[in-house]
């Protein structure tokens, strides 16, 4: 059985002297000012190399940690004995390391993520396994803010974040828009692609270059099916793909390309067609 | 045909510019100004609100078209150029433009409206994770290109040498736009002088210089000025 009050000793100030009271407010002073002047040093060195949250995140832990110790030189200057404290914090820390796991963890996955650049706020990305899809509006030590395209927010905890796949649409300078287009089979297949392409090219947000590409996917029941690759700059990847099947519907009826309806041809049988009467 | 003189905008006994298929208005009510650009019904308006005459003109600037960022102009050239090694070529092209009206009092410029005079077209130099998006513009010597077309491009000097010791074929040129600057005489538009230099099979950096290429020619206003005249390595093919 453990018995707190048998191993602290509670602070007494029997026998301490003015000049260590004066010297313990020193010590705190002296403690606030190098807190203040390390937080300060620590914005200057990191404000162009760290990400705002990271930064703001190892300014506080800085600050803290000297005030901790100047408390602590301040305390002993007044003869309180911490060993008591100490063996108490110790057993005190396990148990709570033991309850906070995640939290821990997800504190370090915050500091990795922020090391690693894995994400960053403004990213479009996708937590492939998840219905999570959104903008990174937020990250903070414990947690990453999407603002999902529905307008609302999601709040997922930095550990999932950095052991779940990613998939991040604004991670390079250019996108690929792709859609797929049935023609009808009586259709000429190298005048319906070369009137996609034109009306592609024609598109000021449709890139140059890598040239779209139309080409034949595959024959289908109803309708020949063309594969169309577009890529746009990453910024204007949703106007582009909100255009692209205007720009194709217009243009395989301005070259009178039929898209068709699914069809089925039936055969009944037991009866015989004109033919066979004939 | 555009019908356009750069420098200073006489909005007072010219009101209207009709410019190809836009129309640009300045309507006037007291201190307060109503700028409209028109085309095809389309109708974009500023308005603003000054105690004295406002110096309003318009100038040829950075094509950024329809983006507000472009990292670069990507000239692609209709008609390849073969340099030998140690050798070097003087090369006169053209180059598209955006027209800005912008409002001047001293040393300070405000962009009343930016847009692009000739259509619009982006490519990506590069491949996708690391590549550039730029302004793609295929260019042609400045020689061939008649009159009317002259009116609609600038004209961009290009000194291109070869440190290879090979000869080299160049096919493209990806000016910075940031580092771009642009001139005017009374209706032409002219960039600054760029420099190419071959440094290997692989490799050519580029030099967007703020020299004009003519004498009396007048600079454009700088609306952001580059941080550090740097030479752009195009090391994804020239």
């Amino acid at each position: 059985m453990f018995h707190t009050g048998q191993i602290i000793q509670l602070p007494s100030l029997a026998g301490v002297s003015y000049t260590d009271i004066f010297a313990a407010l020193i010590i705190m002073v002296v403690g606030l000012f190098i807190a203040s002047f390390t937080r300060r040093f620590i914005t200057r060195l990191t404000r162009e190399v760290l990400p705002v949250s990271t930064r703001i995140f190892v300014e506080r832990l800085a600050y803290y940690t000297v005030l901790v110790i100047a408390g602590m030189a301040a305390l002993s200057r007044l003869q309180v004995d911490f060993s008591g404290a100490i063996i108490a914090g110790g057993i005190f820390g396990i148990v709570v390391g033991f309850a906070s796991q995640s939290v821990v963890a997800n504190l370090l996955s915050g500091i990795f993520l922020h090391i690693d650049k894995t994400i960053q706020i403004g990213d479009t990305l996708e937590v492939i396994g998840t219905e999570i899809m959104g903008v990174v509006t937020d990250m903070t030590i414990f947690s990453t803010k999407i603002r999902s395209f529905d307008g609302t927010q999601v709040r997922i905890p930095n550990e999932k974040v950095f052991t779940s796949s990613i998939r991040r649409f604004t991670a390079h300078s250019a996108r690929r828009v792709q859609m797929q287009v049935g023609i009808a089979y009586g259709s000429d297949i190298t005048k319906a692609i070369s009137a996609i392409r034109e009306a592609l090219a024609a598109q000021p947000l449709i890139l140059a270059d890598p040239a779209p590409a139309v080409f034949v996917d595959r024959f289908d029941e109803s309708s020949i099916v063309l594969n169309v690759f577009a890529w746009a700059p990453v910024g204007e990847f949703f106007a582009v793909r909100q255009l692209i099947p205007t720009v194709i519907k217009e243009a395989l009826d301005a070259n009178g390309i039929q898209i068709p309806f699914p069809q089925r041809v039936v055969h009944i049988v037991g009866q015989s067609t004109e033919k066979e009467k004939q | 045909m555009l019908v356009l003189k750069f420098g200073q905008w006489d909005y007072s006994s010219q009101p209207v510019l009709q410019l190809q298929e836009y129309r640009l208005e300045i309507k006037k009510a007291d201190s307060r100004f109503r700028y409209s650009r028109i085309r095809q019904g389309q109708v974009i308006e500023t308005v603003f609100t000054t105690p004295k005459e406002p110096s309003l003109g318009l100038y040829p600037t950075k094509p950024l078209g329809l983006l507000e960022t472009v990292n670069c102009i990507l000239l692609r050239l209709r008609e390849e150029v073969l340099i030998p090694p140690d050798g070097g070529v003087e090369l006169e092209l053209t180059c598209p433009f955006d027209l800005a009206v912008i409002i001047t009092e001293g040393e300070h410029h405000w962009v009343v409206d930016r847009f692009p005079v000739t259509p619009v077209k982006y490519s990506l130099y590069g491949p996708p994770e690391r590549g550039v998006v730029g302004r793609y513009h295929v260019s042609t010597r400045w020689e061939t290109v008649d009159e009317e077309t002259r009116r609609e491009l600038a004209l961009t000097t290009i000194y291109a040498s070869n440190r290879y010791q090979s000869w080299v074929r160049l096919r493209q040129i990806a000016i910075p736009t940031e580092q771009i600057d642009f001139f005017y005489d009374e209706n032409q538009a002219y960039t600054g002088v760029v420099k190419v230099e071959i440094k290997s099979k692989a490799l050519a950096s580029v030099l967007a210089t703020n020299q004009p290429p003519r004498s009396n020619l007048r600079r454009s206003p700088v609306l952001s000025p580059a941080q550090n005249k740097m030479a752009f390595d195009m090391e994804w093919g020239y």
